[in-house]
């Protein structure tokens, strides 16, 4: 007699065995899609391989998206615990970059490099305010906010065709490059230029500062009871709706500093350019770290390499982009298989455990 | 002044009125499908990949030389199969509903996009003969409600009507069909009831896994029954581009209309007349600055209503998983 009951405690390396079970099978699975398409695997990995780590560039990009992966990544898990399912990271992003590129392209009179905080000030004032808008409506209107924020991806994505003058030609895939329409008027030196490398780094320890915020203070503990069982928080005199909310307004800033640090990264008469779809791929990130913010650090290293390799397939081998798409789905849907399978086990009680 | 006279001239146009009906039809299949997982508990945020996959079964099985009609049942059975799977994730297995819907969508859109992408790089267009209009102007004649098409706009709209393609018929059934078993029969109670008190079902001795799955799949069937409309009715050649962000579309005007068959009816003619006026401004006014927005219009218009109406129609369902 076998019997599938829910653990009491999940131990760590079981989670993170789920996930690499769940990062295997994606692995595996886009091999032989790629195989259907006649293209070899082989070669699609060497391909892949070179792209993200064959060069000092190649390493610096990579790590770039890692740590715009990290941060959304980590502003999804932070949301998804306390039960605010934002699925409008894409969107909100879009928004921060925007507003970043608005303030740096002139619009305050600030003299030179005074500008640079005042553009990442902007990105987080708006990110923040965008997802702490959408709790709100979840508790004051009872929205259902997972399509409310998915419809506003769309519109967000059709704005900003329509700005950039690009054809509306129904929703791109994840890691498309969309040139932002105007020019920042930054004029960096050299040495500034260096800190835009300094990003990754920023989105590590940010992970760890979330890591040491839930794991070792109070507003860590509220959080974690929130996303443990909201009535017993309620009922042991958690402010929930206060939990809620700065948790929002936390992910918020994250999402809004992903975007309107694409808008620093470039320099004086480049147009910046964002990578559309990392909302989801952050969504992909957050629960293939089964929502710990140490594990969005490994998560958004694997989805950065997986995203740069099809990129580099799709420039070199001709793959569509839209195989990104398809890869970040089947480890999204994997992932959650993983997390909800390693929360349970199957004993086999004794005889006279029984009687 | 001639330009508000041209905006309101839209109205007049029979063409303007079969576009809106024609832009009505596969969304309200979709919508049926979501009132139907909607009323068992199920917000399936998959039904965007689903009807995209169905437009493109569809596109797909018209291209190899079928008929239209074996075009929708290949839609139908691959939703069908589809919402079986993804419900089997999210009831039984307990996977968190929202975020699977979400990479159903992704995965479904992304496949199709791959395919499709291949197609083109073949120089290989999907082409079929879409769906022709069927004349049923005699019913008006058989009535003796010929006087209707002598007024003013109805007359026009009638016209319209009475000239439509074979999906916007069973459309019409359809919504009767769905609205009959919902509401008159012992299953859609037990569907009811599976959305608004888990536990009473159980009680009853039925399983709601068991139900919210079948809703899945036969919502889902006819969400890629709306997909396969979409594909069947517009031109020759099948472009996939059209299909995105329609299936989100019904699901929120499943979600307006608080999950009732009548209501969404009425919701999706207010929305695709939107979608169609705006369209038509299009090719009216060329592509001013203006207009560049203007597709976002529908849109804008559903979250306003949406969140305008959610305190009164957005249930929580009790034992969901989220």
């Amino acid at each position: 007699m076998i019997r599938v009951e829910r653990r009491a405690y999940v131990p760590t390396s079981l989670v993170i065995a789920g996930s690499s079970i769940a990062a295997a099978t994606t692995l595996i699975a886009t091999a032989c899609i790629v195989g259907l398409m006649h293209v070899s695997p082989i070669s699609l990995v060497r391909v892949s391989a070179l792209a993200a780590f064959g060069s000092p560039t190649a390493i610096a990009d990579t790590a770039a998206l890692a740590g715009a992966l990290m941060f959304t990544g980590l502003a999804a898990a932070l949301t998804f615990r306390v039960g605010l399912i934002n699925l409008g990271l894409d969107g909100q992003m879009i928004a921060g970059a925007l507003a970043a590129l608005t303030i740096s392209s002139g619009v305050l009179p600030v003299p030179g490099l005074a500008i640079v905080p005042f553009t990442i000030a902007a990105g987080l004032v708006i990110g923040a305010l965008s997802v702490v808008v959408i709790n709100l409506l979840k508790v004051r209107l009872n929205i259902d906010e997972a399509i409310v924020t998915i419809l506003l991806n769309i519109v967000m994505l059709f704005a900003l065709q329509s700005i950039t003058g690009a054809t509306i030609t129904g929703l791109p895939s994840i890691g498309t490059l969309q040139v932002l329409p105007r020019a920042n008027v930054f004029d960096f030196p050299e040495w500034v230029q260096a800190l835009r490398y300094l990003g990754p780094l920023a989105a590590i320890i940010v992970c760890l500062l979330a890591f040491v915020l839930l794991r070792f203070t109070i507003w860590g503990f509220d959080i974690r009871a929130t996303g443990g069982n909201i009535v017993a928080a309620d009922f042991a005199g958690i402010n929930v709706a206060l939990v809620r909310l700065r948790v929002a307004a936390l992910s918020g800033m994250l999402i809004g500093l992903a975007g309107a640090w694409t808008v620093v990264g470039a320099g004086r008469g480049s147009a910046p350019s964002l990578t559309l779809g990392l909302g989801y791929a952050g969504i992909t990130v957050a629960f293939l770290a089964a929502l710990e913010p140490i594990g969005v650090i490994p998560a958004a290293i694997f989805v950065a390499v997986l995203l740069m390799g099809v990129k580099a397939a799709n420039q070199l081998m001709s793959v569509s982009l839209d195989l990104a798409t398809v890869t970040i789905a089947l480890l999204l849907i994997t992932a959650l298989l993983a997390n909800t399978a390693v929360r349970y086990q199957i004993s086999r009680p004794n005889r006279s455990e029984v009687s | 002044m001639s330009g508000v006279g041209g905006a309101f001239a839209i109205f007049a146009d029979t063409s303007f009125w079969t576009a809106a009906i024609a832009f009505a039809a596969p969304l309200m299949f979709a919508t049926l499908g979501a009132t139907v997982c909607g009323e068992a508990g199920i917000v399936f945020l998959g039904i965007d990949g689903v009807f995209a996959a169905g437009a493109f079964a569809a596109a797909l099985t018209a291209h190899s030389g079928e008929g239209n009609w074996i075009a929708l049942l290949a839609a139908a059975t691959g939703g069908a199969l589809i919402g079986l799977a993804a419900t089997t994730l999210t009831s039984p297995l307990h996977l968190p509903q929202r975020v699977t819907g979400l990479a159903i969508t992704l995965l479904l859109g992304g496949l199709c996009q791959l395919l499709y992408s291949k197609f083109l790089a073949d120089s290989n267009a999907l082409r079929m003969s879409p769906f022709g209009p069927i004349d049923l102007s005699w019913v008006s004649r058989l009535l003796h409600v010929s006087t209707i098409s002598d007024l003013p706009y109805v007359g026009i709209v009638a016209g319209a009507l009475f000239h439509a393609t074979p999906p916007v018929y069973l459309m019409l059934v359809l919504v009767f069909v769905v609205s009959y078993i919902i509401n008159q029969t012992p299953l859609g109670l037990a569907l009811r009831a599976c959305g608004q008190n888990p536990g009473a079902v159980a009680a009853q001795g039925l399983s709601v896994h068991g139900l919210r799955v079948g809703a899945g799949a036969v919502g889902s069937a006819l969400m890629a029954i709306g997909g396969g409309a979409l594909a069947l009715t517009g031109g020759s050649v099948f472009s996939l581009p059209t299909a995105s962000g329609r299936g989100f579309a019904a699901l929120v005007l499943a979600m307006i209309a608080g999950w009732r068959t009548g209501r969404s009816f009425l919701a999706v003619l207010a929305f695709a007349i939107v979608d169609a006026y705006q369209l038509q401004l299009h090719y009216r006014l060329g592509s001013s600055l203006a207009l560049t927005l203007s597709p976002l219009l529908p849109y804008l218009i559903l979250l306003v209503v949406l969140l305008a109406t959610s305190r009164s129609t957005v249930r929580r369902f009790p034992l969901a998983v989220d």
